[in-house]
């Protein structure tokens, strides 16, 4: 069975128009990472051999397929090279614009051309797949076939999928110190006996499941305050500002902020800590 | 029939091309089999050089991502590469552990889909296929297991010889001049190692094809010469040094010798290469010469630099590859020569099994076969790889680059895992290890063993983040997260 695409550079061209209005639009779609692949692994290369090679005869399929995997690098990375001299710089929209251009005007070189020649000589995509499924074949013909195509798709959406959807992580609490929300004010150095200190103190929770939190702040081994319960959902963040008040003059005061999860004694994971200088009052 | 149908789907370029593109995946994804983040110490540096790029938005003119500073020789000799990785990132949005764990396998599978292409018009097409699928990665050649420019400049040598090999109107020049120019921005040694395989063919070529060989010549000498104009200081950093270690003997270490790499490539595959060889000799013609002679150039060279110590270092380490690609091209017609393997007309008359006689070069292939994987997954998955990172690193890395301000520039840290921790975070370090240890790696390890104590040192070297997994005991340090410390912020200066 002989299967004829027709122009695949009307295709082409439209999945092009179609990729920057994804990336403009909807820049965190799966259709880009579906969209992009192609876009800088094979298209360019393509049109740019079917603007360079017009006639059925100059390459074979597989060739053609090859050769443009290999140029598609090459004009990505060319193109890349020359925005570096240009006031655009390296950047997406750069990038993406001048690889649609190139795309289009070698398809138009490539159509130009390809119209020139007869129709006998014309390269057009077609695939001679050699498929029978007629009454004549057995089922198990039939079966064969079927599974070997199967077997290809299936290959090919596994690999699709493994690169698109992110791997999943094991289970953690994320559990930090943010000198604040804005990220202006510093980590209290010094304090004076009975003043606030304050710091953000942040906690995600990765774990898969629901849990809860207590959160213990000792100065020098000392309790000075405590947050109970914080209830996380799931891939929940809490970040709030922490506060401790010192009772003790003193230098090199350890402030140790303690996670802990549940009804547990121990702390879940490590404790964090600064060092204050308190002066008196 | 069904027989007869399984008789015609083995005998499909497309079904063994399924298969063997399928077992080029599974080789070369072995390293990153159990390992979601980068392997090999390089990948790391590739990932900050294209990261760099994407910061600056610019490819020349950069700074050392790790130290701060003048650009290392990466980023400069190596630049196609960072910025076709840069551009792919930025159009995909796949994340860069996705690229640098499957990209490897796919730009091996185009390597091999490129020297079958080639050696399907000298007629043993998947037999050089499946005979490339058996280049080995090792942390010292490197090769096709990794995301590195040696790796992939391979399919652009056999995409080059193709061009050279079968095309020959104006078109096929003015694209070898673009693929050697491309060469030469992703990796020179590669483009080098291009030009030394097509000499023989070129010289061939010069009594009956003048125009031809002129053709290529200039294809591949023209870029060379542009090259000097784009990249910045190629004469003085790179050309000068190089003509000038040509004239010195070099030591090889003792993980990167010819025993060792003939042992790891195996010696069936060797025993094929041999036979291709004398196959190719007696066929004859330019195309079969040139890529004989080309092997046996590269070949050369690496025996030179073996027993003499003479030649270019880069050019041995990386020409490895590039002879063991030739060397799968010659292997796959050693193979072809014993699938055609046929019994004398009057010696098979006589046999009683006219099946087994009739395909006797193919059973024989399907042994040799057999056993050459048989041995070749095993040492491939026995491999060691080292890992540079772990789970904990890689999210207190990425931490680090989601809640650090700009105001913490630099970082001091085990120095194994500094190209790491710059790939994720895009901050400086105080030291990491390259090639070797050298003596600001000994003072960091020194500084985190002690405890983390000296401000004055951190101060002194504007170090403003400490990421240890020992004690750190340090009043002016605030441990914002396990293992990650920040100076305070009145004491960055």
């Amino acid at each position: 069975m002989k299967l004829k695409l027709g122009n695949e550079l009307i295709l082409i061209f439209h999945l092009t128009i179609f990729l920057v209005l994804i990336i403009t639009l909807f820049p965190s779609s799966i259709l880009r990472i579906i969209l992009g692949l192609p876009f800088v692994l094979f298209l360019p290369g393509y049109t740019l051999m079917a603007s360079l090679f017009t006639k059925k005869s100059s390459l074979g399929n597989i060739e053609r397929v090859v050769l443009s995997f290999v140029m598609s690098l090459v004009v990505v990375t060319l193109i890349g090279l020359l925005l570096n001299f240009t006031p655009w710089g390296i950047r997406l929209y750069p990038i993406i614009v001048s690889i649609t251009i190139f795309i289009i005007i070698t398809s138009v070189i490539a159509w130009f051309r390809r119209y020139r020649l007869d129709d006998a000589d014309r390269y057009s995509v077609s695939l001679n797949i050699g498929l029978r499924l007629r009454g004549s074949q057995s089922t198990l013909d039939k079966v064969i076939y079927i599974a070997l195509v199967a077997v290809i798709v299936c290959a090919v959406i596994a690999i699709g999928y493994a690169i698109a959807v992110p791997r999943h992580g094991e289970n953690y609490t994320e559990f930090y110190i943010l000198e604040s929300v804005d990220g202006t004010i510093g980590y209290p150095g010094t304090l004076e006996v009975s003043e606030e200190g304050k710091v953000v103190i942040g906690i995600v929770n990765h774990e898969q499941h629901t849990v809860t939190y207590r959160l213990e702040v000792t100065i020098n081994n000392v309790k000075n305050n405590e947050i109970d319960p914080i209830v996380l959902e799931d891939e929940g963040k809490w970040e709030n500002e922490v506060t401790f008040v010192p009772q003790v003059a003193g230098k090199n005061q350890k402030v140790e902020f303690l996670l802990y999860k549940g009804g547990q004694v121990e702390p879940y994971i490590e404790t964090l800590h600064l060092w204050i200088n308190v002066e008196p009052q | 029939m069904s027989g007869r149908i399984l008789l015609k789907l083995v005998q499909s370029d497309y079904l063994k091309l399924v298969l063997i593109v399928g077992l080029a995946f599974y080789l070369s994804f072995i390293p990153h089999y159990s390992y979601p983040y980068l392997v090999h110490l390089d990948e790391w540096i590739h990932l900050s050089c294209s990261n760099e790029i994407i910061k600056e938005a610019a490819a020349f003119g950069l700074t050392d991502p790790f130290k701060g500073g003048p650009p290392i020789s990466n980023q400069l000799f190596e630049v196609g590469f960072h910025v076709y990785w840069a551009g792919f990132y930025l159009v995909s949005s796949i994340d860069w552990l996705g690229i640098f764990k499957y990209f490897p396998s796919i730009v091996f599978i185009i390597t091999v889909l490129s020297v079958y292409i080639l050696a399907k018009r000298q007629g043993f097409g998947w037999e050089a296929a499946l005979m490339t699928c058996l280049i080995p990665t090792t942390v010292g050649i490197m090769g096709p297991g990794f995301l590195v420019p040696v790796a992939l400049g391979l399919p652009f040598i056999t995409i080059s010889l193709f061009i050279a090999f079968y095309l020959r109107s104006w078109t096929s020049y003015v694209i070898l001049f673009v693929l050697t120019l491309f060469l030469f921005s992703l990796h020179s040694a590669t483009a080098i190692g291009l030009i030394l395989i097509l000499i023989p063919y070129i010289l061939l070529n010069l009594k009956d094809n003048l125009k031809h060989s002129i053709g290529i010549i200039l294809a591949l000498v023209v870029p060379f010469f542009l090259a000097f104009l784009i990249v910045p200081g190629i004469r003085d950093i790179l050309v000068i040094p190089t003509a000038r270690s040509l004239l010195v003997p070099h030591s090889i270490p003792e993980y990167i010798t010819i025993p060792n790499i003939v042992k790891t490539y195996g010696y069936i595959p060797i025993s094929l290469v041999l036979i291709g060889s004398f196959l190719l000799s007696i066929k004859g013609g330019r195309i079969p010469y040139g890529i004989l002679f080309g092997c046996l150039i590269l070949l050369l060279m690496l025996a030179i630099y073996y027993t003499l110590g003479y030649g270019v270092s880069m050019m041995y380490y990386r020409g490895i590859q590039y002879v063991m690609l030739m060397m799968g091209i010659i292997a796959g017609a050693g193979l072809m020569g014993i699938r055609k393997i046929r019994l004398p007309l009057w010696f098979s008359s006589r046999l009683k099994s006219p099946h087994i006689t009739n395909n006797l070069g193919n059973i024989l292939c399907i042994i040799i076969v057999g056993i050459m994987l048989y041995m070749a997954i095993p040492t491939r998955l026995q491999t060691i790889y080292y890992r540079m990172i772990d789970d904990k690193d890689y999210q207190a890395f990425v931490w680090i680059r989601d809640n650090v301000s700009n105001g913490y520039k630099k970082a001091i840290l085990d120095p194994w895992k500094g190209t790491a921790f710059t790939a994720v975070t895009g901050k400086n370090i105080y030291a990491w290890i390259g090639e070797r240890s050298e003596k600001d790696d000994i003072v960091a390890s020194r500084f985190l063993e002690e405890g983390c104590k000296d401000t004055a040192f951190l101060k002194e070297n504007d170090i403003s983040i400490v990421y240890t997994r020992l004690d750190c005991e340090n009043p002016d340090l605030v441990e914002v997260q396990e293992d990650i410390y920040l100076l305070k912020q009145e004491l960055i200066p």
